[in-house]
Protein backbone atom coordinates (compact mmCIF):
# COMPACT_ATOMS: atom_id res chain seq x y z
CA UNK A 1 0.00 0.00 0.00
CA UNK A 2 2.84 2.75 1.20
CA UNK A 3 4.75 1.34 -2.28
CA UNK A 4 1.35 2.30 -4.52
CA UNK A 5 1.04 5.85 -2.59
CA UNK A 6 4.28 6.36 -3.21
CA UNK A 7 4.05 6.16 -6.96
CA UNK A 8 1.13 7.53 -6.84
CA UNK A 9 2.23 10.90 -5.58
CA UNK A 10 5.50 10.78 -7.49
CA UNK A 11 2.76 10.63 -10.60
CA UNK A 12 0.63 13.83 -9.10
CA UNK A 13 3.36 15.69 -8.41
CA UNK A 14 4.50 15.03 -11.93
CA UNK A 15 1.30 16.37 -13.50
CA UNK A 16 1.34 19.23 -10.84
CA UNK A 17 4.21 20.53 -12.59
CA UNK A 18 2.41 20.27 -16.10
CA UNK A 19 -0.41 21.90 -15.10
CA UNK A 20 1.71 24.94 -13.61
CA UNK A 21 5.16 24.70 -16.43
CA UNK A 22 3.52 23.66 -19.65
CA UNK A 23 0.21 25.56 -19.67
CA UNK A 24 1.98 29.07 -18.55
CA UNK A 25 2.67 29.79 -22.82
CA UNK A 26 -0.99 31.21 -22.80
CA UNK A 27 -1.62 34.42 -20.62
CA UNK A 28 -3.60 38.10 -20.57
CA UNK A 29 -1.75 41.24 -21.88
CA UNK A 30 -2.79 44.35 -21.26
CA UNK A 31 -1.22 46.85 -24.33
CA UNK A 32 -1.19 50.83 -24.36
CA UNK A 33 -1.21 52.94 -27.70
CA UNK A 34 -0.71 56.58 -27.25
CA UNK A 35 -2.66 58.47 -29.54
CA UNK A 36 -2.21 62.12 -31.29
CA UNK A 37 -4.91 63.19 -33.49
CA UNK A 38 -2.83 63.65 -37.02
CA UNK A 39 -5.79 64.83 -38.77
CA UNK A 40 -8.31 67.67 -37.05
CA UNK A 41 -11.73 68.70 -36.55
CA UNK A 42 -11.06 71.56 -38.38
CA UNK A 43 -10.91 69.35 -41.27
CA UNK A 44 -14.44 67.68 -40.39
CA UNK A 45 -13.18 64.81 -38.52
CA UNK A 46 -10.05 63.66 -36.29
CA UNK A 47 -8.06 60.65 -37.77
CA UNK A 48 -5.22 58.77 -36.52
CA UNK A 49 -4.09 55.17 -38.27
CA UNK A 50 -2.81 52.81 -36.17
CA UNK A 51 -0.69 49.45 -36.90
CA UNK A 52 -0.55 47.53 -33.55
CA UNK A 53 2.91 45.94 -35.27
CA UNK A 54 4.69 48.58 -33.68
CA UNK A 55 3.85 47.68 -29.96
CA UNK A 56 6.22 44.77 -28.78
CA UNK A 57 3.62 43.38 -26.47
CA UNK A 58 1.16 42.59 -29.71
CA UNK A 59 4.16 41.48 -31.75
CA UNK A 60 5.46 39.07 -29.56
CA UNK A 61 1.30 37.40 -29.27
CA UNK A 62 0.03 38.57 -32.37
CA UNK A 63 0.32 34.77 -34.53
CA UNK A 64 -1.25 33.37 -31.58
CA UNK A 65 -4.05 35.76 -30.71
CA UNK A 66 -7.44 34.15 -28.84
CA UNK A 67 -9.61 36.95 -28.16
CA UNK A 68 -9.61 40.71 -27.19
CA UNK A 69 -10.47 40.24 -24.20
CA UNK A 70 -11.17 43.97 -23.74
CA UNK A 71 -10.84 47.57 -25.23
CA UNK A 72 -11.11 50.83 -24.51
CA UNK A 73 -9.97 54.28 -24.55
CA UNK A 74 -8.13 57.72 -22.26
CA UNK A 75 -8.46 60.83 -23.68
CA UNK A 76 -9.14 64.65 -22.53
CA UNK A 77 -11.69 66.79 -24.45
CA UNK A 78 -11.48 70.73 -23.70
CA UNK A 79 -14.38 72.54 -25.49
CA UNK A 80 -13.80 76.35 -25.32
CA UNK A 81 -16.33 77.13 -27.58
CA UNK A 82 -19.66 78.49 -26.60
CA UNK A 83 -21.55 76.04 -27.56
CA UNK A 84 -21.91 72.48 -26.34
CA UNK A 85 -19.87 70.10 -28.76
CA UNK A 86 -20.74 65.75 -28.74
CA UNK A 87 -17.69 63.57 -29.86
CA UNK A 88 -18.20 60.53 -31.57
CA UNK A 89 -15.36 57.75 -32.53
CA UNK A 90 -15.42 55.23 -35.21
CA UNK A 91 -13.30 52.64 -36.10
CA UNK A 92 -12.53 51.10 -39.46
CA UNK A 93 -10.52 48.53 -41.07
CA UNK A 94 -7.24 49.12 -42.63
CA UNK A 95 -4.70 47.99 -44.73
CA UNK A 96 -0.98 48.52 -45.89
CA UNK A 97 1.44 51.18 -44.61
CA UNK A 98 0.38 54.06 -42.33
CA UNK A 99 0.71 56.96 -44.83
CA UNK A 100 -0.14 60.68 -42.28
CA UNK A 101 0.63 62.56 -45.51
CA UNK A 102 -2.17 60.89 -47.34
CA UNK A 103 -5.32 61.28 -45.17
CA UNK A 104 -8.67 59.98 -46.05
CA UNK A 105 -10.76 62.03 -47.51
CA UNK A 106 -14.19 60.91 -45.57
CA UNK A 107 -15.11 58.47 -43.27
CA UNK A 108 -15.37 54.93 -44.33
CA UNK A 109 -18.64 53.59 -44.93
CA UNK A 110 -17.17 50.32 -43.29
CA UNK A 111 -16.34 52.20 -40.15
CA UNK A 112 -18.27 51.15 -36.83
CA UNK A 113 -18.68 53.74 -34.23
CA UNK A 114 -18.01 52.92 -31.10
CA UNK A 115 -18.50 55.95 -29.01
CA UNK A 116 -21.79 57.82 -29.43
CA UNK A 117 -22.87 61.82 -28.89
CA UNK A 118 -20.65 61.94 -25.84
CA UNK A 119 -21.50 65.68 -24.81
CA UNK A 120 -18.89 68.21 -23.34
CA UNK A 121 -20.34 71.17 -22.25
CA UNK A 122 -19.55 74.83 -23.51
CA UNK A 123 -16.06 75.79 -22.05
CA UNK A 124 -15.96 72.60 -20.39
CA UNK A 125 -13.19 70.22 -19.97
CA UNK A 126 -13.84 66.47 -20.09
CA UNK A 127 -11.35 63.64 -19.05
CA UNK A 128 -12.45 60.16 -19.88
CA UNK A 129 -10.54 57.40 -18.47
CA UNK A 130 -10.29 53.65 -19.50
CA UNK A 131 -12.81 52.52 -16.68
CA UNK A 132 -15.22 55.31 -17.42
CA UNK A 133 -14.95 54.73 -21.17
CA UNK A 134 -16.20 51.06 -20.86
CA UNK A 135 -19.58 52.51 -20.22
CA UNK A 136 -19.39 54.59 -23.39
CA UNK A 137 -18.58 52.16 -26.04
CA UNK A 138 -20.83 50.50 -28.67
CA UNK A 139 -20.66 48.18 -30.93
CA UNK A 140 -18.11 46.18 -29.20
CA UNK A 141 -18.02 43.06 -30.67
CA UNK A 142 -17.52 44.73 -34.20
CA UNK A 143 -14.78 46.99 -32.33
CA UNK A 144 -13.17 43.79 -31.03
CA UNK A 145 -12.91 42.69 -34.42
CA UNK A 146 -11.23 45.55 -36.06
CA UNK A 147 -8.72 45.65 -33.39
CA UNK A 148 -7.99 41.86 -33.57
CA UNK A 149 -6.68 42.84 -37.20
CA UNK A 150 -4.13 45.41 -35.56
CA UNK A 151 -4.32 47.65 -38.51
CA UNK A 152 -7.37 50.00 -38.01
CA UNK A 153 -8.17 53.59 -38.17
CA UNK A 154 -9.52 55.80 -35.47
CA UNK A 155 -11.93 58.80 -36.58
CA UNK A 156 -13.80 61.27 -34.74
CA UNK A 157 -15.96 64.32 -35.06
CA UNK A 158 -17.01 67.13 -33.18
CA UNK A 159 -18.74 70.18 -33.65
CA UNK A 160 -18.69 71.37 -37.12
CA UNK A 161 -18.05 75.20 -36.87
CA UNK A 162 -15.68 75.05 -34.15
CA UNK A 163 -12.60 74.19 -35.33
CA UNK A 164 -9.57 72.61 -33.79
CA UNK A 165 -8.41 75.09 -31.47
CA UNK A 166 -12.16 75.48 -30.01
CA UNK A 167 -12.28 71.30 -29.62
CA UNK A 168 -9.14 69.62 -28.61
CA UNK A 169 -8.91 66.17 -28.34
CA UNK A 170 -5.72 65.25 -26.45
CA UNK A 171 -3.44 62.81 -24.31
CA UNK A 172 -5.49 59.86 -25.95
CA UNK A 173 -5.31 56.33 -25.28
CA UNK A 174 -6.22 52.93 -26.49
CA UNK A 175 -6.53 50.36 -24.16
CA UNK A 176 -6.20 46.51 -25.73
CA UNK A 177 -6.37 43.48 -23.08
CA UNK A 178 -5.45 40.46 -25.23
CA UNK A 179 -5.23 36.74 -24.41
CA UNK A 180 -2.48 34.46 -26.26
CA UNK A 181 -1.81 30.96 -26.30
CA UNK A 182 1.36 28.98 -27.97
CA UNK A 183 5.31 30.09 -27.55
CA UNK B 1 -27.90 34.53 -7.79
CA UNK B 2 -25.84 31.43 -8.61
CA UNK B 3 -23.85 32.13 -5.51
CA UNK B 4 -26.55 31.70 -3.40
CA UNK B 5 -28.01 28.88 -5.38
CA UNK B 6 -24.33 26.88 -4.70
CA UNK B 7 -24.29 27.85 -1.24
CA UNK B 8 -28.05 26.90 -0.55
CA UNK B 9 -27.47 23.38 -2.34
CA UNK B 10 -24.16 22.54 -0.46
CA UNK B 11 -26.19 23.35 3.28
CA UNK B 12 -28.86 21.27 2.02
CA UNK B 13 -26.49 18.50 1.21
CA UNK B 14 -24.58 18.86 4.71
CA UNK B 15 -27.90 19.08 6.82
CA UNK B 16 -28.56 15.61 4.76
CA UNK B 17 -25.47 14.06 5.22
CA UNK B 18 -25.11 15.13 9.07
CA UNK B 19 -28.73 12.98 9.28
CA UNK B 20 -27.97 10.11 7.78
CA UNK B 21 -24.18 9.23 8.47
CA UNK B 22 -23.34 6.00 10.23
CA UNK B 23 -20.16 5.50 11.90
CA UNK B 24 -17.96 4.25 8.91
CA UNK B 25 -19.79 5.61 6.11
CA UNK B 26 -16.28 8.05 5.59
CA UNK B 27 -18.43 11.39 5.12
CA UNK B 28 -17.35 14.74 5.89
CA UNK B 29 -17.37 18.24 4.48
CA UNK B 30 -16.01 21.32 4.53
CA UNK B 31 -15.16 24.86 4.09
CA UNK B 32 -12.35 26.69 3.05
CA UNK B 33 -10.73 30.27 2.56
CA UNK B 34 -7.75 31.77 1.10
CA UNK B 35 -5.83 33.78 -1.41
CA UNK B 36 -5.53 33.15 -5.16
CA UNK B 37 -2.97 34.53 -7.44
CA UNK B 38 -3.61 34.77 -11.22
CA UNK B 39 -0.87 33.78 -13.48
CA UNK B 40 0.36 35.70 -16.31
CA UNK B 41 -2.96 38.22 -16.56
CA UNK B 42 -1.81 41.63 -16.66
CA UNK B 43 -5.87 42.62 -16.08
CA UNK B 44 -5.78 40.79 -12.74
CA UNK B 45 -4.34 40.81 -9.20
CA UNK B 46 -4.05 38.58 -6.22
CA UNK B 47 -7.08 38.15 -4.84
CA UNK B 48 -9.31 36.22 -2.22
CA UNK B 49 -11.36 32.89 -2.55
CA UNK B 50 -13.43 31.04 -0.67
CA UNK B 51 -16.07 27.71 -0.80
CA UNK B 52 -17.20 24.35 0.24
CA UNK B 53 -16.52 20.95 -0.66
CA UNK B 54 -18.00 17.71 0.58
CA UNK B 55 -15.93 14.68 1.22
CA UNK B 56 -16.23 10.83 0.55
CA UNK B 57 -13.88 8.60 1.12
CA UNK B 58 -13.24 5.82 -1.28
CA UNK B 59 -11.87 2.69 -0.17
CA UNK B 60 -8.24 3.45 1.85
CA UNK B 61 -6.35 5.90 -0.06
CA UNK B 62 -8.72 8.27 -2.16
CA UNK B 63 -11.19 11.14 -1.24
CA UNK B 64 -13.77 12.34 -3.31
CA UNK B 65 -14.29 16.32 -2.86
CA UNK B 66 -17.60 17.55 -4.52
CA UNK B 67 -17.17 21.66 -4.55
CA UNK B 68 -17.93 24.65 -4.93
CA UNK B 69 -15.81 28.27 -5.29
CA UNK B 70 -15.61 31.70 -5.09
CA UNK B 71 -12.69 33.81 -6.53
CA UNK B 72 -12.51 37.76 -6.92
CA UNK B 73 -9.57 38.79 -7.90
CA UNK B 74 -7.88 42.16 -7.51
CA UNK B 75 -7.61 45.21 -9.45
CA UNK B 76 -4.89 45.26 -11.88
CA UNK B 77 -1.69 47.05 -10.90
CA UNK B 78 -1.23 50.12 -13.77
CA UNK B 79 0.16 49.33 -17.38
CA UNK B 80 3.02 51.69 -18.69
CA UNK B 81 1.92 54.31 -15.75
CA UNK B 82 -1.98 54.04 -16.97
CA UNK B 83 -3.95 52.60 -13.96
CA UNK B 84 -6.89 50.94 -15.40
CA UNK B 85 -9.22 51.44 -12.39
CA UNK B 86 -11.51 48.34 -12.87
CA UNK B 87 -12.52 45.38 -10.29
CA UNK B 88 -10.71 42.11 -11.05
CA UNK B 89 -12.73 39.20 -12.51
CA UNK B 90 -14.78 36.62 -10.03
CA UNK B 91 -14.51 33.60 -11.04
CA UNK B 92 -17.19 30.95 -9.69
CA UNK B 93 -16.14 27.07 -10.04
CA UNK B 94 -17.64 23.75 -9.32
CA UNK B 95 -16.85 20.19 -9.74
CA UNK B 96 -15.23 17.44 -8.28
CA UNK B 97 -11.78 16.61 -7.37
CA UNK B 98 -10.09 13.82 -5.83
CA UNK B 99 -7.26 13.70 -3.31
CA UNK B 100 -4.90 10.84 -1.90
CA UNK B 101 -5.08 10.37 0.83
CA UNK B 102 -6.20 12.98 4.07
CA UNK B 103 -9.29 10.40 4.36
CA UNK B 104 -11.79 11.53 6.74
CA UNK B 105 -12.25 10.37 9.98
CA UNK B 106 -8.37 10.05 10.23
CA UNK B 107 -6.04 11.90 12.73
CA UNK B 108 -2.76 12.44 12.50
CA UNK B 109 -0.40 14.68 9.76
CA UNK B 110 -1.10 13.57 5.77
CA UNK B 111 0.48 15.09 2.80
CA UNK B 112 -1.87 14.65 -0.11
CA UNK B 113 -2.00 15.25 -3.81
CA UNK B 114 -5.89 16.49 -5.02
CA UNK B 115 -6.85 16.83 -9.06
CA UNK B 116 -10.21 17.34 -10.42
CA UNK B 117 -12.06 19.05 -13.16
CA UNK B 118 -15.21 21.33 -12.68
CA UNK B 119 -17.14 24.34 -14.43
CA UNK B 120 -15.28 27.60 -14.44
CA UNK B 121 -17.27 30.80 -15.18
CA UNK B 122 -15.21 33.80 -15.29
CA UNK B 123 -16.48 37.24 -15.09
CA UNK B 124 -15.46 40.89 -15.21
CA UNK B 125 -18.40 43.20 -14.43
CA UNK B 126 -16.87 46.29 -15.65
CA UNK B 127 -15.52 44.95 -19.31
CA UNK B 128 -18.03 42.39 -19.71
CA UNK B 129 -16.07 39.66 -20.39
CA UNK B 130 -17.43 36.68 -19.79
CA UNK B 131 -16.75 32.73 -20.49
CA UNK B 132 -17.62 29.79 -18.90
CA UNK B 133 -15.98 26.00 -19.60
CA UNK B 134 -14.58 23.08 -18.07
CA UNK B 135 -11.14 23.11 -16.59
CA UNK B 136 -9.18 21.21 -14.49
CA UNK B 137 -6.84 22.02 -11.18
CA UNK B 138 -3.68 19.88 -9.67
CA UNK B 139 -1.96 20.50 -6.43
CA UNK B 140 -0.58 19.21 -3.25
CA UNK B 141 -2.00 19.87 0.17
CA UNK B 142 -1.08 18.96 3.94
CA UNK B 143 -3.81 17.24 5.84
CA UNK B 144 -4.28 17.55 10.06
CA UNK B 145 -6.45 15.35 11.99
CA UNK B 146 -7.20 16.91 15.26
CA UNK B 147 -9.77 13.78 15.88
CA UNK B 148 -11.92 11.70 13.78
CA UNK B 149 -14.46 13.99 13.48
CA UNK B 150 -12.33 17.34 13.22
CA UNK B 151 -8.88 17.86 10.88
CA UNK B 152 -7.58 20.91 9.22
CA UNK B 153 -6.15 21.28 5.71
CA UNK B 154 -3.64 23.85 3.87
CA UNK B 155 -4.06 23.23 0.07
CA UNK B 156 -2.11 24.71 -2.68
CA UNK B 157 -3.42 24.25 -5.83
CA UNK B 158 -2.95 25.25 -9.32
CA UNK B 159 -5.83 26.00 -11.65
CA UNK B 160 -6.29 26.10 -15.71
CA UNK B 161 -10.18 27.73 -16.86
CA UNK B 162 -9.92 27.19 -20.82
CA UNK B 163 -11.83 30.33 -22.44
CA UNK B 164 -14.55 29.63 -25.11
CA UNK B 165 -12.21 31.69 -27.51
CA UNK B 166 -8.99 29.72 -26.77
CA UNK B 167 -6.25 29.97 -24.30
CA UNK B 168 -6.67 29.67 -20.83
CA UNK B 169 -6.71 31.49 -17.45
CA UNK B 170 -4.68 30.28 -14.63
CA UNK B 171 -4.12 30.91 -10.87
CA UNK B 172 -2.84 28.89 -8.08
CA UNK B 173 -4.62 28.77 -4.97
CA UNK B 174 -3.34 28.88 -1.45
CA UNK B 175 -6.23 28.12 1.20
CA UNK B 176 -6.82 26.79 4.52
CA UNK B 177 -9.73 24.73 5.18
CA UNK B 178 -11.85 23.05 8.38
CA UNK B 179 -13.58 20.21 7.77
CA UNK B 180 -16.06 18.05 9.77
CA UNK B 181 -16.31 14.10 9.19
CA UNK B 182 -19.81 12.71 10.02
CA UNK B 183 -18.34 8.57 10.01
CA UNK B 184 -14.83 7.91 10.58
CA UNK B 185 -12.77 5.02 10.81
Amino acid sequence: MKAIYKKLGIIGLILTGLVITGCLVSGTFVIVEHINFIYSAGNAFYWYPMDLADNSTWDDHKDDLDDIDAVGFEFKIENTSASDCEFNVWFAPATGVIDPYNPPSVIPDDAVRVINGLNVAAGGTTTVTYAESLGHISNLAAFKAIVKTGRFDYYGTSCDDTGSNLFRVTDGKIIITVSASGS
Amino acid sequence: MRKGFFIGLFLTLFALLSATAQPGTKLGAGAFAGLSFPLLQDDQSQGMEYGFKGRYGLGSLIVLEPYVSFVKWGEPDPVDGTPLDIEGSKVTSFGLEASLGNLPGTTGIAPYFVAGVGSYKVKNDDTGYESSKFGWSAGLGLGIGLSPKFSLDVRGKAIVAPQKEGGSKKAIGATAGINFSFGGK
